[in-house]
């Protein structure tokens, strides 16, 4: 039997989910989120409601940590069994060490089979991967197969953001080579893009709604109509934005479906509140 | 007086030049906006005394007019100094063989400097000094066919000159419209009069001129201009001329404050420039006195390189030389990787502002400070750059950035920026490392986007199209439009606002000047957000002075 696991990360929600037919098919190890002295697992002892009023509140910077290797040997242990085969699917491992915890966890299994990938994606760019996966195991296929398809999405996704403010990255260090847009004087809604795994500089602009308008352009240009396979739009305490975004993208990608989901604790700590941005899997 | 020889020159120049400063002050009000602009009177005086500074000692009447042209060209200040230099560049031309001048001679003189002003810009409008020029040429050479003797000519040129003025305001609708004859117009008529005087060998005092009142409406009003035509500059008198030394060096410290450094400096001499930012800032200044304005500079901060000229020396050398220096030499020394930008551009916060865009240079200067050609020249050069974009950011500075463009050693383009907003729109995500069409094109973009407005007090009483404007009353205008106006700032930014136009998802930017605090700017800005629901504003700190705001719309 093929099992999935991912982190927390994922973004994935059981709605999401259960719309993607796979309730229960992906198991989600969840990261810390550290608010002053108090720890919350992500995703299951903090929603992303009291995550982003908490933030707003400004009570306390959060930071965050990765799941210890012993967290994801306890979720092998527990779903699996000798013989099985796991296929454990991570944030990219230039942002996280969550990748090389499931990697020193999955050493320490000789009886089953535990592939352990660096997806170089975050949030629902990790999420929809891990959920296909989880799609392709329920339909059959096996893990080689699997493990190909998986290759192909991280060789062809798109991921593209629009932060607020660069202060949240910056103060939490996964700003990346967008540190060249730091320093200026006007306030500069920057488009970012996952390059190779880490936070890289698309474009400069001003003004949230032409940031917006040029993600849109930028994301065409990639992923031009009719070669879309499957999208998401992604935000932080913005879902009217992002319902409004989604709806562009229906338009522009002639009735594509764009899922709409908020981001998590952990990445909305890096991000920052505002953060709005699209997922495209192309052919 | 048969022949015009290199020292009447001077002396006609010299008298042309007190002429104008008795009369700085009224043909400065000629404006058709009641607003602190490029003051026209100002910028002559000071481009007719960068000429008289380069003039060198006659006979020659060639030597005499070579040097002039090349001290107009370099001293050239907004649009009305850049033709005067080019009158100037015109009589070198025609004159350049000659060691005296008959009045055929002189005529002719005349009509190549009306070429050579109409020629410097791009779309000649009539009813400007280019027709007073033009029809002040035109006179002199029909006096000259009769035979006349040189004075002769040159007042049958001037009433010809006077009588074209008169015209201008009903040649020029704006100017009809705002009752004022051409500033520029009336300067060159005014300098024309003292030149006659010197000409005729009269070396008292000028009369005072008659307010120059248009056949067909009342006299230009000369009440009441704000501070804006007041500065420094203008207390400058002929006596004080001669600055021996060419001073350059650069100032090295932790907060420096190039205001602070150049009002210390201002009173030892002129040619004045300090541009950089709170850790360098580099003096150019021609004074008798470079030691105490090294001391000065010892004072605030640590000198890391010393330049000094004596430039008597200097114009010897190039009096012996050629003029014929348009540019395009080899550019030797320093070179720089990619593309300089170099912005004209006045305020603490806009000097910052460019400076974080990476702008190479900033050069103070605006909408009542207009840069000279050559203080653009020596800021584009110091830049080391092979390659600058020039931002002159005010439509009274274009002409003569495209001037310096080709006085400098290096290759520049001029962007026409007309505000100091489109300027920041310009240098925004600025690549250096990109070739210098695709900046400038990238930057052409970018500026067509924006519409600016500045918010202003009415300088006088005055009448833009059919609103009455009272002295003291806020204005917006926008490119030779009055888009509000009010006594209250609140209501003045909403009118000039809702005239840009905005849409939906559009970026209103407010960049306050130094009468603004920063809790009012705030208020401000919250208020335009909320009287434009659909648009993003955000207000940012210029420190330009005289506006109270400069307002963007994208």
């Amino acid at each position: 039997m093929i099992h999935i696991v991912t982190d927390s990360t994922s973004d994935l929600t059981p709605k999401l989910l259960s719309e993607m037919g796979v309730e229960g098919r992906v198991h989600i190890v969840p990261l810390t989120v550290h608010f002053g002295e108090v720890e919350y697992r992500d995703g299951v002892d903090l929603g992303r409601k009291e995550f982003y009023a908490m933030l707003a509140r400004g009570d306390a910077m959060p930071r965050t940590s990765q799941p210890s290797p012993a967290a994801f040997a306890d979720v092998y242990r527990e779903i699996s069994r000798p013989g099985d085969t796991i296929i454990s699917l991570h944030i990219s491992s230039r942002l996280s060490g969550t990748h090389q915890s499931a990697a020193l966890a999955a050493r320490q299994f000789d009886d089953r089979t535990i592939e352990v990938v660096d997806t170089r994606s975050v949030a629902l760019g990790l999420g929809l991967m891990a959920a296909e996966a989880a799609q392709a195991a329920v339909a059959g296929e096996e893990s080689k197969q699997i493990l190909d398809r998986i290759r192909r999405r991280i060789a062809s996704v798109r991921i593209l953001f629009v932060v607020d403010t660069l202060e949240y990255l910056q103060r939490n260090g996964r700003i990346g080579k967008a540190q060249a847009l730091v320093g200026g004087i006007l306030n500069v809604k920057p488009i970012l893009a996952l390059e190779d795994g880490i936070v890289a500089p698309v474009e400069k602009v001003r003004g949230k709604a032409k940031a917006v308008e040029r993600l849109v352009e930028r994301l065409i240009e990639a992923v031009p109509p009719g070669k879309l396979e499957m999208g998401a739009v992604m935000h932080a305490a913005a879902p009217e934005q992002a319902e409004a975004l989604a709806g562009r993208l229906h338009e522009l990608y002639r009735g594509a479906r764009f899922y709409v989901e908020e981001l998590g604790p952990t990445v909305g700590t890096h991000a920052g509140p505002g953060t709005l941005g699209v997922v495209a899997f192309g052919q | 007086m048969d022949r015009l020889t290199g020292d009447l020159v001077i002396a006609m120049a010299k008298t042309a030049l007190v002429h104008l400063q008795k009369n700085e002050r009224r043909i400065n009000a000629l404006n058709v906006f009641p607003v602190p602009d490029g003051d026209t009177a100002t910028n002559m005086i000071l481009t007719l005394k960068a000429a008289i500074e380069a003039a060198g000692d006659g006979p020659s009447l060639a030597r005499v007019v070579e040097g002039m042209a090349r001290g107009a060209l370099r001293g050239a200040r907004g649009n009305s100094g850049t033709i005067v230099s080019q009158l100037f560049h015109g009589f070198h031309l025609a004159l350049r063989t000659l060691e005296s001048a008959g009045p055929m001679e002189m005529a002719r003189a005349f009509a190549s400097a009306s070429s050579a002003a109409y020629a410097a810009v791009h779309e000649p409008k009539e009813g400007t000094i280019l027709t007073v020029g033009r029809r002040w040429a035109e006179a002199a050479i029909a006096e000259a066919e009769r035979g006349s003797d040189l004075i002769t000519v040159f007042e049958r040129a001037l009433e010809a000159a006077e009588a074209a003025l008169e015209e201008t305001p009903s040649l020029l609708d704006v100017l009809g419209e705002a009752g004022v004859v051409d500033a520029g117009g009336e300067g060159l008529v005014v300098a024309l009069r003292g030149a006659l005087a010197a000409l005729r060998g009269e070396v008292s005092e000028p009369e005072p001129a008659p307010a120059y009142a248009p056949s067909n409406g009342r006299a230009a009003s000369a009440t009441a201009f704000p501070n804006g035509d007041s500065h420094h500059r203008n207390a400058i008198h002929l006596a004080d001329i001669e600055y021996a030394y060419c001073t350059e060096f650069l100032v090295q410290g932790e907060s420096l404050s190039v205001e602070a450094l150049r009002e210390a400096l201002m009173p030892l001499g002129d040619s004045l420039i300090v541009v950089g930012d709170h850790r360098l800032v580099k003096v150019h200044l021609h004074t008798n006195r470079p030691g105490r304005a090294l001391e000065v500079a010892c004072d605030v901060g640590e000198l890391i390189s010393v330049n000094i000229g004596n430039m008597k020396e200097q114009n010897r050398e190039h009096v012996r030389g050629q003029l014929e220096q348009n540019g395009k030499t080899n550019a030797n020394g320093k070179v720089h990787a990619g593309v300089a930008v170099v912005a004209v551009a006045s305020g603490k916060g806009f000097e910052e502002l460019f400076y974080s865009q990476g702008v190479a240079c900033v050069v103070s200067g605006g909408q009542s400070m207009n840069p000279s050609a050559g203080e653009l020249v020596d800021a584009i050069e110091a830049t080391g750059a092979k390659h600058v974009i020039l931002l002159p950011n005010n439509k009274n500075i274009i002409l003569t950035a495209e001037q310096a463009s080709t006085l400098a050693k290096v290759e520049v383009t001029v962007v026409p920026t007309t505000s100091v907003p489109q300027g920041v729109a310009a240098t925004f995500d600025f690549n250096p490392a990109a070739s210098p069409d695709v900046i400038a094109q990238k930057m052409k973009r970018a500026i067509a986007a924006v519409r600016t407005a500045e918010v202003t007090r009415a300088a006088r009483d005055a009448k833009i199209g059919d609103v009455s404007v009272r002295q003291g009353e806020l204005i917006a205008v926008s490119d030779g439009m009055l888009l509000g106006r009010a006594d209250a700032v609140e209501p003045v930014l909403i009118q000039a606002v809702e005239r840009l136009s905005p849409e939906i998802g559009s970026l209103v930017t407010l960049y306050y000047g130094d009468e603004i605090d920063e809790q009012t700017a705030e208020a401000h800005r919250a208020r335009l957000a909320e009287a434009f629901p659909g648009c993003e504003v955000e207000a940012y700190y210029g420190g330009q002075p005289l506006y109270l705001y400069f307002i963007a719309v994208e």
